[in-house]
């Protein structure tokens, strides 16, 4: 029983981050219709922004302003990245057929990756730790560890911001809007561009929030970091409902817990494939994901 | 006929020529590219021609090539000569796995379809990562080649050319042009009597068909495979080749399959020290081609109707 | 067709022929090359590999070269792939035409190299493979260290001679022969001196959540986890080992060596034991010079794998030496002749088998440094 319930804290652990990654990829899926393969680098280059920014400033030692500042540091690079990404290689294609996209989308996520080998150094680095990891109290007989209550902390905090940008605040509706009719919003007032820059920025802060999160528990950074998490996260996001901010949220915690379980109880192996399976059955069966909107084919 | 009996036989002669004239690594790099441009070949029937994005053809690759080193391992006791009927066992396995595949998939449109056919090609690896009997993450080792390169040739050089002639005129073909009809616009094609679900798959079982020969090849090339040859990268690698020679157009295929494997192979020799910009050459390629001229370097059209024309720019 | 084949063939063709033309060799130079993974998950070993062999040229070349001839050394980076590797050694064994070939660090990689040195009969000499298959190739593949039935049978004694406990739990990298490999020896050495397998579970290198495997382990108590991998992993292993709660003593092999070992791991691996190649607090003279050189080279103590690369590499130079005529022949059979070597980690010959018979060195990891903790010889 208590290695089912240290299962469980370990998947509920790992599913926030893929929820955190998963946002992003859902939020641009739901505006430009398109599936940012790059979001995984930006996950990456969070982590190693962070890493130069802290070896930089000096703020490699554990504390809470260390902390702080370096999710806000890892928040400002993503978002410029993000961002420029954007503007440079989506951007252009954007009344290109979806396929071209994609494939663009394809190689700026090879670019980053073998970019970052090249600039960075593929040999993988070790995190500073921001935030020194204590174990604070036992429940049940496992140990609850600080960095997990953060995680799962910053992740809910999380939701729960973006919950309110996109639900209760003009820019929200905005982004709304564009997702659902690009072609009427201009009329209403909507700059389109900056929308879904906006999408862009905020899926990426998201992703470089993560990143430090994780880098933290976990401190091996290397450019092919975002591979992994990336894959899952996108499944999270898939399974969840397309588009679906609620969807991406419980996709990643459900495919955090089922992976763990697997791992747990089954081959450690079989990891990369349950995602897929999850996946594939979702699309036979329920196509749209869990929480993903039905939208009927005009002819 | 003639046409194709007197290419090959001058290809073939050439062959012989180089095989005396080049050392074993710019044969390997002839061989590697020739299965790459099966690779693209194949990608290009389901991609180009049917306008179904598949992102797993590494995972049929990979069916492919380890059907024909199991058999021609266990069930061959290493006989060269029965390497093309492995190859052969390859491509019919490979494509009874993409009929499974495209079972349940045609339902889905665009980006969804993406995302299962990469999906099976991750299920694939990590089942083969997982099977210990053919050596796991480890690879599978001491698969038999053929003794002399100009054998090797001969068998891939036919093998190209049937294929190629094959997706020529599968593209020609009623097959073909109800191919393009669903690309076009598949609503309209469906008014008109096509059956889509089953064209698509059909085109899908060919393409996989494809794969699976080029596998079988790849591991009497290399002797020596592994579930990480086979991952997501390649099945990039082969899109970048589909791509940049144009969807739909076969030739381009073959062309950019040359161009995409002598280039990494030449940039090998450039002096730059430590850093290795190979890599990066490739999704500069893809990005710029992307936004500058997305259809490829020939776009639908095949090598023979832009010599024929002269506008090279509009395609 | 007919117009635009043989414009095409003809391109074709003259591509290739072109392409063919391979550089020159200089008459006074000795060809020698090298692959080794500077970059990838194993990075840290190829760049150390790569460092001990361009010290110990440089050194030779210093010297006068040998018997005259200056060395150059031809080396590529295989990004720590399998298929890259395959690529560059058959590069360097038929476009570049080396004489004689150095690498690699690792087990599985060595074993492609080995496959296509073989075939073209040239010498190849790695520096830190140690899963028997590798020289089990041919007789063109020698290596430069023992092997890892012998350093299984290390580990197994110190865990049962020395730390005087039985129960141990294997967490394996399955992607790696020379994990699995090692994995296998050391448990089938400690079933025979009267130890217990508990649990033996697997992970993949690129990892980075062992929780789930080792909460397994915790649940079959054991008294020590063997994590025979790369230092990458075994770091963040340790680091969740002790998360976890867990007290038992890891060990391990010469995988682990590597400074980037607490780098990752901080003080999480500290009292792990694990056997190495070498130590740097070895009071050998040529170990001493060795470490003062490597350090105002390169500004760091150097790591067993740059110790038998610089050993690999003067090994080679002897048997260059010792070769009446420079040909790949020649030099395979003065490497095979190699009996009383003395480098910068200990006394080296090969045995009939191509394997060299050495001593390895159990350390213990105590911050940054490995402490010598006590030497086996082989038997």
């Amino acid at each position: 029983m208590q290695e089912f319930f240290q299962h469980t804290l370990n998947g509920l652990s790992f599913g926030s981050i893929y929820a955190l990654v998963a946002l992003g990829y859902t939020m641009v899926y739901g505006i430009l219709g398109m599936i940012n393969f790059a979001h995984s680098e930006i996950y990456m280059m969070g982590a190693f922004m962070c890493f130069y920014l802290a070896r930089f400033f000096g703020f490699n030692t554990p504390s809470p302003m260390n902390f702080t500042l370096g999710l806000l540091g890892a928040g400002l690079a993503t978002a410029i990245i993000g961002f420029s990404v954007e503007k440079l290689a989506y951007k252009p294609l954007r009344n290109s057929p979806k396929m071209n996209s994609l494939i663009t989308a394809i190689g700026v996520s090879l670019l980053f990756q073998y970019g970052g080998q090249i600039i960075f150094g593929a040999d993988p680095k070790s995190f500073p730790t921001l935030i020194e990891d204590a174990a604070l109290f036992e429940l049940a007989g496992i140990q609850i560890h600080l960095i997990d209550l953060i995680i799962y902390g910053v992740s809910f905090a999380s939701l729960a911001a973006l919950s309110f940008i996109i639900l209760k605040t003009q820019t929200g509706r905005a982004m709304r809007a564009v997702s659902s009719r690009p072609d009427m919003t201009p009329l209403m007032g909507i700059d389109n561009n900056k929308i879904i820059s906006m999408t862009f920025i905020i899926g990426s802060v998201l992703a470089g929030i993560a990143a430090v999160l994780v880098s933290i528990k976990y401190p091996k950074i290397d450019p092919l970091m975002g591979n992994k998490i990336g894959m899952s996260a996108f499944v999270a996001a898939v399974f969840g409902g397309i588009g679906s901010l609620h969807g991406a949220v419980v996709g990643g915690l459900l495919l955090g817990l089922g992976e763990y379980y697997v791992l747990g109880y089954g081959a450690s192996t079989y990891r990369e494939a349950l995602s897929f399976c999850i996946l594939i059955l979702i699309l036979i069966y329920k196509p749209t994901g869990l929480f993903g909107s039905n939208k009927k084919e005009k002819i | 006929m003639k046409k194709l009996i007197i290419f090959l036989g001058s290809v073939i002669v050439l062959g012989i020529v180089l095989n005396f004239a080049l050392n074993s690594y710019i044969q390997a790099i002839v061989i590697s590219f020739m299965i790459n441009a099966i690779m693209a070949l194949s990608l290009n029937v389901i991609t180009g021609l049917a306008d179904q994005f598949s992102l797993g053809h590494a995972g049929l690759m990979a069916v492919g090539a380890y059907t024909s080193a199991i058999l021609s391992k266990e069930v061959f006791a290493d006989h060269w000569y029965l390497i093309p009927v492995t190859v052969l066992c390859a491509g019919l396995t490979a494509a009874i796995v993409g009929y499974l595949i495209s079972l349940p998939s045609f339902k889905l449109k665009g980006d969804y379809l993406a995302i299962v056919t990469l999906g099976m090609a991750e299920i694939v690896r990590v089942l083969l990562l997982n099977w210990n009997h053919v050596g796991g993450p480890r690879g599978y080792n001491g698969i038999i080649k053929f003794p002399e390169f100009s054998y090797a040739y001969i068998f891939v050089v036919t093998l190209l050319s049937l294929v190629f002639v094959a997706c020529y005129r599968l593209k020609y073909s009623w097959f073909g042009r109800n191919l393009w009809a669903l690309n076009e616009d598949d609503i309209a094609a469906e008014v008109m009597g096509l059956d889509l679900t089953k064209t698509k798959r059909q085109a899908f079982v060919i393409s996989s068909f494809m794969a699976g020969l080029g596998g079988g090849i790849y591991s009497h090339h290399l002797g020596y495979i592994s579930p990480n040859s086979f991952s997501f990268l390649v099945s990039t690698q082969i899109l970048i080749m589909a791509v940049l020679g144009g969807l739909g157009s076969m030739s381009g295929s073959v062309i950019a399959a040359l161009i995409l494997t002598i280039l990494p192979e030449a940039l090998r020799s450039l002096p730059t020290g430590s850093l290795d910009i190979r890599m990066i050459v490739f999704p500069i390629i893809l990005i710029a081609m992307m936004i500058l001229r997305p259809q490829g370097i020939f776009g639908r059209s095949e090598l023979i109707n832009f010599c024929k024309e002269k506008k090279w720019i509009k395609s | 067709m007919k117009k635009w084949a043989p414009r095409i063939l003809a391109a074709f063709a003259v591509s290739m022929l072109v392409f063919s033309c391979t550089k020159k060799g200089d008459d006074n130079e000795i060809l020698i090359g090298s692959y080794a993974s500077v970059t990838g998950a194993t990075a840290s070993f190829g760049a150390y590999q790569l460092n001990g062999i361009t010290m110990a040229v440089e050194e030779i070349n210093a010297k006068g070269g040998i018997n005259g001839k200056k060395i150059k050394l031809i080396n590529y980076d295989n990004k720590s792939d399998n298929d890259e590797t395959l690529a560059v050694v058959n590069r360097l064994v038929t476009q570049d035409k080396v004489l004689a070939l150095l690498g690699e660090a690792t087990s599985g990689r060595s074993k492609i190299g080995a496959q296509i040195a073989q075939q073209n009969k040239i010498p190849m000499l790695s520096t830190s493979a140690t899963n028997p298959d590798v020289t089990k190739v041919g007789n063109y593949i020698f290596r430069a260290c023992f092997i890892d039935p012998f350093q299984g049978l290390v580990m197994a004694k110190f865990m049962t001679q020395n730390l005087k406990l039985k129960k141990a739990a294997i967490l394996r990298d399955i992607k790696s022969d020379y994990s699995v490999g090692l994995a296998d020896n050391f448990a089938e050495k400690l079933k025979g001196l009267g130890g217990e397998v508990v649990a033996d579970v697997s992970y993949q290198e690129g990892d980075i959540d062992f929780k789930s495997q080792l909460t397994s382990i915790k649940g079959k108590n054991p008294e020590v986890i063997f994590v025979p991998g790369y230092y990458n992993e075994v770091a963040l292993i340790a680091k969740q080992v002790k998360e976890l709660g867990m007290t038992q003593v890891m060990l391990g092999g010469d995988g682990w060596a590597s400074p980037k070992l607490h780098e990752l791991a901080k003080s999480a691996i500290d009292g792990a034991y694990f056997s190495n190649h070498y130590s740097t607090e070895s009071k050998d003279p040529k170990t001493v010079t060795f470490i003062k050189d490597y350090k105002a080279k390169f500004n760091e103590t150097p790591d067993a794998m740059a110790a038998l690369a610089y050993d690999a590499t003067y090994m080679m130079a002897e048997a260059i030496k010792n070769s009446k005529e420079l040909t790949s022949e020649n030099i395979r059979n003065e490497l095979a002749k190699i009996k009383d070597f003395s480098g910068a980690t200990g006394k080296t010959q090969m045995n009939e088998n191509r394997d060299a018979v050495k001593s390895a060195t159990v350390v213990q990891v105590q911050g940054e440094d490995f402490k010598y903790v006590t030497e086996v010889a082989p038997n």
